[in-house]
């Protein structure tokens, strides 16, 4: 090495960054929500049986050497359902925020660009829509398209669009009456070009950060209609429809099934709640 | 030679609270190709808004009259993709404040390179490279790391640097500066002007420069026009505009300015306020303030003499015209 270092002349690029801080307790509950993610995606990797095999000899089972959580009331491993229950618990609500969050960004967008009518009718739609309860929209779906996740999982994902669509709209009239946004546009580049290229990075840890918010109602209300029976159906493992069938067993001492997967629904929205939380500090929000 | 720009009688009024208040009123100007023009006048006068104007830049509701030609083609008759080619690659504006005309969240590279990339779909490599040649140009050490930084990291005379780099990165036909220097400090206000008016001579392009400092204007620009409460009333040589001042305002101003090599025991001003456009009455709007005001002054608006070196408008610009230049050597003398 020469005695005289230069500074070494940078490549031409622009890496993209992220600038997170998140704390202690934030990097803690994003580690916590990566592992979910993962058992959830390699569920038939490591469950130790098909969580759909009955073993009739062991009905409402505890914690055993073959059963490391005990087993339900038809003799299914526990470990194993709460596992396969992760995919549709953890990714029935990813689906809602994405949908919702793609919605209400694109329209609050659209409408805060636009003003004039476009913004009027966008909002009141959105204000219409935000009268509804997110529960009863998705109940009313299930009535008219049949049981199951996916007409749930629409039916929440409009209703929660309002949610991300008016701190957008607010979000991006802030952002476009700030000069550099006048300053491009006199530059001669068009509405898309500015409302992506500009105002969405603004936005983005405010997006981001309701989007978990939203995350963590998506979940609950989801395991709320699984628990009512509208959603997930047997033999199909999910959290919410394991409180569900585990609430006889509370009664008959049994409390294993609905326990666990309690327990896991309020870990993962707290977690993502704490996340939320922290993109907020970043954003500025709380 | 034909003109670039060509501005004919634009009258300007500014929605205020519900009404509408005159801010430019029949303003003529012309702008050769390569010619830097100033744009000389007390805030107020309306000089933004005719940079605002040229560009279709003015907020809602303003009420725009008269003239607006680039090389012949009618600025306000252009649709909107015109005005966006327009916009993006005939004319650069350099603004005041260029912390606040660059989005914080993005690079200093996203900035340099975004019309390059967008508007002349030059790929990020190439746009970078070349916004990296022209930031050495303009005498920015290690242009490649200060493209990747963020504005708050650099200072405000590196980030009007910058916002020239870009402007030039699109070879415009011509520049609008409007008190490029205002908000940085005298010492990074001189480079920078120096590396305006290099650029601008080095590559030909037209500049339309707007100041409230009379010697800048003079140093940076082949000819001055002065603006007084909407008006242009006079408009000469910058060299002409110095000695020989036509009007009795454009003479109160360049006797008001301070002098490093004379001492003198007060500032010479101007009696009275600036008016703007709004208020004034019948007559010349600088009447009430000038000491050659007459009656004809007071109730007639002057006619725009055309004189051998420029443009000026003033009842008495005849008699007056070797008056002033004396005024001028007065105070030298005294």
């Amino acid at each position: 090495m020469s005695a005289q270092t230069l500074p070494r002349a940078g490549r031409l690029h622009l890496r993209p960054r992220l600038h997170l801080a998140l704390g202690i307790d934030g990097t803690i509950a994003a580690a916590v929500l990566v592992v979910l993610a993962l058992v959830a995606i390699l569920a038939s990797v490591l469950a130790p049986v098909n969580p759909l095999t009955t073993d009739l000899l062991n009905l409402n089972g505890s914690t055993s050497a073959s059963h490391l959580l005990g087993t339900d009331s038809n003799g299914r491993d526990l470990v194993a359902r709460l596992m396969y229950g992760a995919r549709t618990a953890l990714m029935a609500p990813f689906l809602v925020v994405l949908l919702a969050t793609t919605f209400g960004v694109v329209f609050s967008l659209l409408a805060a660009w636009s003003r004039g009518w476009v913004d009027s009718l966008i909002s009141r739609l959105l204000d219409i829509v935000f009268a509804f309860p997110g529960l009863l929209l998705a109940i009313l779906a299930v009535a008219v398209f049949g049981k199951g996740l996916m007409a749930a999982t629409i039916a929440l994902a409009i209703s929660y669009t309002p949610y991300i669509g008016r701190i957008v709209r607010g979000g991006a009239l802030r952002a476009l009456a700030q000069p550099y946004i006048a300053a491009v546009r006199s530059n001669g580049f068009n509405g898309l070009h500015i409302t992506i290229r500009h105002v969405l990075p603004n936005l983005a840890p405010l997006v981001l950060s309701q989007a978990s918010v939203l995350f963590g109602y998506a979940m609950i209300d989801l395991a709320a209609i699984s628990f009512l029976g509208l959603g997930v159906q047997e033999p199909t493992p999910d959290w919410g429809a394991m409180i569900a069938s585990g609430t006889s067993g509370i009664l008959a001492g049994y409390p294993q099934e609905a326990l666990y997967a309690g327990a896991l629904i309020v870990l993962t929205v707290a977690c993502v709640n704490l996340l939320a939380d922290r993109i907020g500090d970043q954003a500025g929000m709380n | 030679m034909a003109e670039l720009l060509e501005i004919n009688d634009l009258t300007v009024e500014l929605s205020v609270r519900g009404g509408h208040r005159l801010v430019l009123d029949r303003v003529s100007l012309d702008l050769a190709p390569g010619e830097a023009l100033g744009l000389v006048g007390e805030s107020g006068s309306g000089k933004s808004t005719m940079a605002r104007a040229v560009v279709r830049g003015l907020p809602d509701g303003a009420r725009v009259r008269g003239n607006l030609r680039f090389k012949g083609a009618d600025i306000s008759a252009m649709s909107p993709k015109q005005l966006r080619a327009f916009r993006s690659q005939s004319v650069a504006t350099i603004g005041q404040n260029p912390r606040a005309s660059m989005n914080p969240v993005r690079r200093i590279g996203d900035y340099a390179t975004e019309a390059l990339r967008t508007n002349f779909k030059v790929p990020l490599a190439e746009a970078l490279r070349r916004a990296a040649v022209v930031l050495g140009d303009i005498g920015i050490n290690a242009p490649e790391r200060v493209l990747r930084q963020y504005p708050h990291q650099l200072s405000g005379g590196m980030l009007q640097r910058v916002v020239i780099a870009a402007a030039l990165l699109v070879e415009p036909d011509l520049i609008i500066a409007d008190e490029p220097t205002t908000a940085l400090d005298v010492t990074t206000q001189s480079e920078v002007m120096a590396i305006l008016q290099s650029m601008q001579a080095e590559r030909g392009m037209a500049m339309l420069f707007i100041t409230h400092d009379l010697d800048l204007a003079a140093a940076v620009c082949d000819r001055t026009a002065v603006l007084y409460a909407g008006q242009i009333i006079e408009d000469q040589a910058s060299s002409q505009l110095q000695s020989h001042p036509q009007h009795p305002y454009t003479s109160g101003l360049v006797s008001a300015r301070p002098r490093v090599d004379v001492g003198i025991e007060r500032l010479v001003t101007i009696p009275g306020r600036p008016l703007a456009a709004y208020e004034r009455g019948a007559g010349c709007t600088f009447a009430p303030r000038c000491e050659y005001a007459t009656d004809i002054c007071r109730e007639n608006m002057p006619p725009v003499l055309v004189t051998t070196s420029g443009r000026v408008a003033c009842w008495h610009a005849e008699e007056l015209g070797t008056l002033l230049h004396n005024h001028e050597g007065e105070s030298i003398g005294s």
